[in-house]
């Protein structure tokens, strides 16, 4: 636990283990999760809600009318960011799959 | 943080009711290899009766208290565990160097993966070996097309076992090998009549890397696009369950990070319906493979494998999925990873 704000420190999720675990094309750590925000938030612009990363150890789930909450890996960011938005955020629909080959 | 190499495997050996699991039971614990092995057994009914089989390894035999994993069972399956541990510990029963768990006919083995690889205690003592699923090829049929447990358990397994081949005809126990081969082509199916039957190897009971790499080069060999639909097969149309099987190959080496925020974004969505994925993929910047193994919402960590198994050093996906258009799945995973698939092929 971070004895400054009380924030547990997650066992990282399956995505993130990747960080440390697997070569990520000459990225370092820090760059390959500023890269893996960078890549949720190709998605997540189409919904209106963004993702931020949090001091290296969480992420900041947020949406247009201000509502934010952190979530400890990538993998949770999904269902929050759907509760926000109201709506399925779902790679299988035709608007994700169009939006995402243009980007 | 305890090593991957001293974590004690626990192996789930699943399949339907009276599809021969505690005989192949019976049989595992005759080798040599697993003489130090305990058991936990998932019993329906008030009186557990299969744990009297198991006599090699009697003291360290516990009976869950659920009938039914699926549901209830994963505090029952923790406190089990830890309990083993805390006896073999204290020197109550002898030293166990794997676990092997015998689920109940009608478990979904997701949560018990689950539990595995997520609860904080158990994981940090154990580490998931490999799932086995028992099909009766006498009853195949009814078992699959009607009862959604044995979809899953198969679509879980990592080797299948054939049994009761003895009971049918051989042109009947070569449809359900190839029905299990088109449901779940990343997974080796094998005969339980077969005297040359690799007890170790089926446990994976080797080290990991050199298990690791026999069964993936086994998912080398041609897609199963091949096997002409079977009577099985129809089956399973018939009774409306809509499970099919994709594998893919890619050609060029995927950006890991695109994929992961794909396969999470995909499992969030649609956990429920992607009862299996399973891939050695070529990683940008790697030179060997990683493999990514999960069961519905539940993903193993990445792991390692030292060389290709093969000289063809391209990706391989497989996906076994319940009602989900799969050519949007292939358009899906192509437009958000940035890959390119070259080959498919749909079973």
């Amino acid at each position: 636990m971070c004895g400054l704000c009380g924030v547990f420190l997650a066992e990282g999720a399956w995505s993130d283990t990747a960080v440390t675990s697997l070569a990520t094309g000459g990225r370092t750590a820090r760059h390959e999760r500023l890269y893996r925000v960078a890549r949720a938030n190709r998605v997540l612009k189409l919904f209106h809600a963004s993702v931020a990363d949090w001091n290296g150890v969480s992420y900041v789930v947020s949406d247009a009318t201000g509502q934010t909450e952190i979530v400890a890996s990538i993998g949770a960011v999904w269902p929050v960011a759907e509760r926000m938005c109201k709506r399925p955020i779902d790679p299988l629909d035709e608007r994700v799959i169009a939006a995402m080959a243009r980007a | 943080m305890t090593g991957e190499r001293n974590l004690t495997p626990v192996n789930v050996l699943t399949g339907f009711l009276g599809s021969g699991k505690t005989t192949l039971l019976q049989r595992m614990l005759r080798s040599p290899a697993l003489r130090r092995t305990a058991v936990l057994i998932n019993e329906f009914g008030e009186v557990g009766l299969d744990h009297l089989l198991v006599q090699p390894v009697d003291d360290a035999v516990v009976l869950l208290e659920s009938g039914c994993i699926c549901c209830t069972i994963r505090g029952d399956l923790t406190r089990a565990l830890l309990g083993l541990l805390g006896r073999r510990e204290r020197s109550e029963i002898p030293y166990f160097d794997r676990v092997v768990i015998e689920t109940t006919g009608l478990a979904d083995p997701g949560p018990i993966l689950y539990t595995l690889l997520s609860e904080p205690v158990v994981r940090h003592h154990f580490r998931l070996g490999n799932v086995i699923a028992t099909v009766d090829a006498a009853n195949a049929d009814l078992h699959l097309s009607r009862n959604p447990e044995g979809i899953k358990q198969v679509a879980a397994a990592d080797r299948l076992v054939v049994t009761k081949t003895d009971l049918v005809a051989p042109e009947q126990s070569a449809v359900v090998h190839a029905t299990l081969a088109r449901l779940n082509p990343s997974a080796e199916v094998c005969d339980a009549r077969d005297e040359a039957l690799d007890i170790d190897e089926l446990l994976e009971v080797r080290p990991a890397t050199h298990s690791g790499e026999r069964s993936q080069r086994y998912w080398f060999l041609p897609a199963a696009s091949d096997v002409e639909a079977t009577g099985l097969g129809d089956a399973l149309r018939r009774h409306g369950t809509e499970v099919s099987s994709l594998s893919l190959i890619l050609d060029e080496p995927l950006d890991w990070t695109a994929f992961g925020i794909w396969l999470s974004m995909l499992l969030n969505r649609h956990g429920n319906d992607v009862l299996r994925v399973k891939g050695m993929l070529a990683v940008q910047g790697m030179d060997t493979p990683v493999l990514v193994n999960g069961v519905q919402h539940i993903v193993h960590p990445p792991q390692h494998l030292e060389r290709w198994p093969t000289d063809d050093h391209r990706s391989r996906l497989v996906f076994i999925t319940r009602g989900i258009d799969r050519e949007r799945l292939l358009r899906s995973l192509e437009a958000c990873c940035g890959a390119r698939v070259a080959e498919h092929a749909a079973a």
